[in-house]
């Protein structure tokens, strides 16, 4: 009897001592994969300083595949003008304070307006609107936008005077056409981008602003489906770098009756 | 998860209260708040109560949590957290479907469930119809298809509204359903969260006639069709905000979310209305319109931003527009927005 006793009760405590033991090897189990998860979320949020939120959202998203596209997007770029006279003999942490204090002012006009800032190059500022989900106000959005970058240039430049620091100057183009928008690159290394020649259109038409001592320059194709929102300025058409025809453009003058 | 105070007030309504104690045994704050609106107290009371008949109840809870979760409604994750736990799930499984790590353990008929879930809130791309016919294809009748679109929707509709008000999170309920307390009255708790039968606020939107014919025939067979159709009826004869502005907030969401069905729905009740073909394009490119008063413009600009959101962001700008309109206003305009959210979503499925 003794004995059967002494059998069932060190079954038991063999049992519950391997319940327990699973328990804690569980729980464990649980903090890594908690852990990770938290990580996850860390990497997530830091990595969407590099790439538009919703791009992130489909990239880490299990059941999501994130292919290419092509669609219609407004493409807006700005351009610091003599921005390299302007870094000739400063100190360089001065040039990165007044260019990060640009990029943020500017950022904040383009999402104000629907837009995603995807790509900063050098000085230079590269917006889409409706390239991450359709938009059906995308020319009006980044027109809108333009006219807010215009004018928070004016207060970030009143910060600067304030700060004893130089102001500056941008011009802006704006154009509507087809682009392929995804993750692109090889196996390594990619990252979202765009392509499409509406790109190399709206950097013409920012180079154009220079030409015509003027702030921001929309397209034809931009202007047609404005409908009288804002007061344009029609500009002589110019013959541009890799295009057969002159480009017609219009200088925005202000919002009519957008708000 | 970043929450704003509450932007409209709790308004008391008597007789209500009293409708909402009989069911819940208490009113919970979000009833004060969407009090003023007769057709939307309804329909934040009913549609949470709807039991799902053609798919099984534990994919429902998850949509809920799924959709409150994608929306980031604060307030709604809080109440489907404690609904899961009243219904015996513990914190691990409610946590594994938060971060999306139960899949593995789901089969593949509830995975593909999720996916749609998570796709429908979203609608960002819009949900491909292909996944509705894969969710068949691995034995779904077509009718439980049409019921998970319309309980995923639904859901959305109470986060977008609580996230536009801003409902304050329950904090008493989060707080029992976590302790001891909640175990021992998990019944009281469910008790408190679902009632057994609509109220008699309900009317049978099949004896009314209708906008959006087709979507509701579509949904013939559902009770969900009695459930919108009362909704629908009782936003289009509201008279608080004017005709014209909820035909175009109907139009703006059709626009965006590029729902044909809507959009040619929307536009013959607007040419219907008075509106003529130019006119009515004009309003929908300048979200402006000569019919709309500055106030009802003001709301036509704000439908859009309600489509795709981050919920800090728009609830800055449900503030912003409570600075340009009164607070029975803004809440039919909340409901109609969200309203509209729902109806467009079901439609780009079923229709």
């Amino acid at each position: 009897m003794l004995y059967v006793l002494i059998i069932v009760s060190s079954t038991l405590a063999f049992t519950l001592h391997i319940l327990h033991r699973s328990k804690l090897k569980n729980e464990e189990l649980q903090k890594i994969v908690s852990d990770s998860a938290a990580r996850l979320e860390r990497l997530q949020v830091s990595f969407g300083s590099f790439a538009p939120h919703d791009v992130i959202e489909h990239l880490t998203d299990p059941d999501g595949v994130y292919s290419a596209s092509l669609r219609e997007v407004t493409v807006l770029f700005a351009d610091l003008r003599g921005f390299t006279r302007l870094c000739h003999g400063r100190d360089p942490a001065e040039v990165v304070e007044i260019l990060n204090g640009y990029f943020e002012t500017m950022h904040k006009a383009v999402r104000a307006h629907h837009g995603e800032l995807t790509e900063l190059t050098g000085d230079g500022i590269l917006a889409l609107f409706g390239a991450l989900e359709h938009n059906p106000w995308q020319e009006i959005d980044a027109t809108k936008a333009a006219i807010a970058m215009r004018e928070s240039l004016v207060t970030y430049n009143r910060e600067l005077a304030m700060k004893g620091l130089p102001s500056i100057a941008f011009g802006i183009g704006i154009h509507q056409g087809p682009l392929l928008t995804g993750v692109l690159g090889s196996r390594d290394l990619q990252k979202f981008g765009v392509v499409g020649d509406a790109i190399n259109v709206a950097s013409r038409l920012e180079g154009l602003t220079k030409h015509h001592q003027c702030d921001i320059l929309i397209s034809e194709v931009v202007k047609s489906k404005l409908r009288g929102q804002f007061a344009l300025e029609a500009k002589e058409p110019v013959l541009v770098k890799g295009r057969n025809e002159p480009v017609k453009s219009y200088h925005v003058v202000e919002a009519i009756n957008a708000s | 998860m970043p929450w704003a105070d509450p932007l409209l007030p709790r308004v008391s309504d008597p007789h209500f209260e009293e409708v909402v104690k009989d069911r819940f045994g208490k009113v919970p704050d979000i009833y004060f708040r969407v009090s003023p609106s007769k057709w939307l107290r309804e329909a934040v009371m009913e549609w949470p109560q709807y039991r799902v008949q053609y798919f099984p109840s534990k994919l429902g809870y998850i949509a809920g949590l799924i959709c409150a979760q994608e929306n980031a409604c604060r307030y709604c994750i809080g109440v489907t957290r404690a609904y899961l736990k009243s219904q015996g799930y513990n914190d691990n499984f409610i946590n594994m479907i938060e971060r999306d790590r139960q899949l593995a353990e789901l089969n593949e008929k509830e995975r593909v469930f999720v996916q749609f879930c998570r796709s429908l809130s979203r609608s960002s791309p819009r949900p491909p119809k292909s996944l509705l016919m894969r969710l068949q294809r691995l034995g779904y009748s077509e009718l439980a298809v049409k019921e998970m679109a319309w309980w995923i929707v639904a859901n959305c509709f109470i986060n977008r509204v609580s996230t536009f008000i801003s409902v304050p999170p329950m904090a008493d309920l989060e707080r029992m359903s976590r302790g001891l307390l909640g175990k021992i009255f998990r019944r009281v708790i469910k008790k408190r969260l679902e009632a057994p039968q609509r109220s008699e606020l309900g009317t049978k939107a099949s004896e009314q006639g209708q906008s959006f014919v087709q979507m509701m025939d579509s949904l013939k067979g559902l009770p969900a069709a009695d459930y919108i159709g009362t909704a629908l009826q009782g936003a289009m004869q509201s008279d608080i905000l004017s005709k014209e502005l909820k035909i175009l907030m109907f139009s703006v969401v059709a626009k965006t979310l590029q729902c044909e069905f809507c959009i040619s729905e929307s536009k013959e009740m607007a040419l219907n209305m008075g509106f003529d073909e130019d006119e009515y394009e004009l309003a929908l490119v300048t979200l402006n319109s000569k019919k709309l008063s500055n106030q009802e413009s003001e709301i036509l600009k704000w439908t859009r931003e309600t489509i795709h959101f981050d919920t800090f962001v728009i609830q800055g700008r449900v503030k912003e527009l409570s600075t340009k309109t009164d607070n029975v206003v803004l809440l039919e305009a909340i409901g109609l927005a969200s309203l509209a959210n729902a109806i467009v979503r079901l439609a780009i499925l079923i229709k």
